[in-house]
């Protein structure tokens, strides 16, 4: 059963803005993360950098996605239908690639065996969330509560604002995508608290990409 | 357990030790700060000074190693990545 699940019109533009907020703060920690891997040579920062680089393609895939079905198919009607479900889909598996890969190094896991397995799975579930609404959100949020947990192991080790402010990041990202999910009982309950579901999870969304803004900023004045 | 150090962090720990002598220091107050055996910062001085990241510096026969602003802007950029490393539990 495929259930499509989509935000209130009227919010379609200023979503669009959202994820290329989203995009340049994302492409901020890419080049951070580069010019680190090119300091100490690190092959931790290259690949974190490759993760955000995943991201920032999932927040254009999907502010493309958003532009067709806004702009463009009320004109070509059904022909641009699937524009919008493979941009949809491009954003579901960058950003589940992407986040298994930050997963991977925040809870430092070095065997290639399990990364190996676990980004198989990643790709799988990928797959599958293209017409799975639950498993994407799902999957995502498990994704990001194991790293939560480290990044909280991290701020207890460390004792730092910023490493607050990075569990803090996640934390909320986290409890975003949670709401994403309950999304599905609006649909189910019928009780018209989708809308609101929807904002606030982008509001918790665009909050912990804003964080990440003020810690990367934070870090270059250092 | 001692926790070895890597090429990049010896460099930082040389760095700021002589920083933190206001950017002069003399040889054997370093070889003491950076807890390195003499060959070892014998190495280190010279690629420091291949990269421009030091330089030496007499005053009256006593030789010095003093910071270049190369040297203050790789602190500054090792710092910076040190504490993105250190807040994103990298």
């Amino acid at each position: 059963m495929v259930i499509y699940l989509q935000n209130p019109p009227l919010f379609y533009s200023i979503d669009t803005l959202l994820q290329l907020i989203s995009m340049f703060i994302a492409l901020l920690i890419v080049g951070f993360s580069y010019k680190a891997y090119r300091f100490t040579n690190d092959k931790k920062y290259y690949y974190y950098s490759i993760a955000f680089v995943l991201i920032a393609s999932a927040f254009f895939m999907k502010a493309l996605s958003n532009v067709v079905i806004y702009y463009i198919i009320p004109s070509q009607a059904k022909a641009l239908l699937p524009i919008f479900n493979w941009g949809i889909f491009a954003f579901r598996a960058l950003t589940l690639m992407a986040f298994t890969g930050i997963m991977l190094m925040t809870l430092k896991i070095s065997d290639r065996k399990i990364i190996a397995l676990l980004i198989v799975f990643a790709l799988i579930s990928a797959i599958y969330s293209r017409d799975h609404y639950t498993a994407f959100y799902l999957l995502y949020s498990l994704i990001l509560s194991f790293t939560t947990v480290q990044l909280y192991f991290n701020y207890k080790e460390r004792k730092s604002r910023l490493a607050l402010a990075t569990f803090c990041i996640f934390g909320i990202l986290t409890l975003a995508q949670l709401i994403f999910l309950a999304l599905i009982l609006d649909y189910f309950l019928q009780t018209n608290l989708g809308k609101i579901f929807y904002y606030i999870g982008q509001g918790f969304q665009i909050t912990s990409y804003l964080l990440l803004f003020y810690v990367m900023i934070r870090i270059s004045r250092k | 357990m001692v926790e070895r150090r890597d090429r990049i962090t010896i460099i930082y720990d040389i760095l700021n030790a002589i920083y933190n002598k206001n950017g002069r220091i003399k040889p054997t107050h370093l070889l003491y700060k950076s807890n390195l055996s003499h060959i070892s910062m014998k190495k280190y001085i010279e690629e420091l000074k291949t990269k421009k990241l030091i330089d030496e510096e007499r005053v009256k026969e006593h030789l010095f190693y003093k910071l270049t602003d190369d040297g203050i802007k790789f602190l500054n950029d090792y710092k910076k990545i040190k504490e993105f490393t250190e807040s994103f539990g990298l």
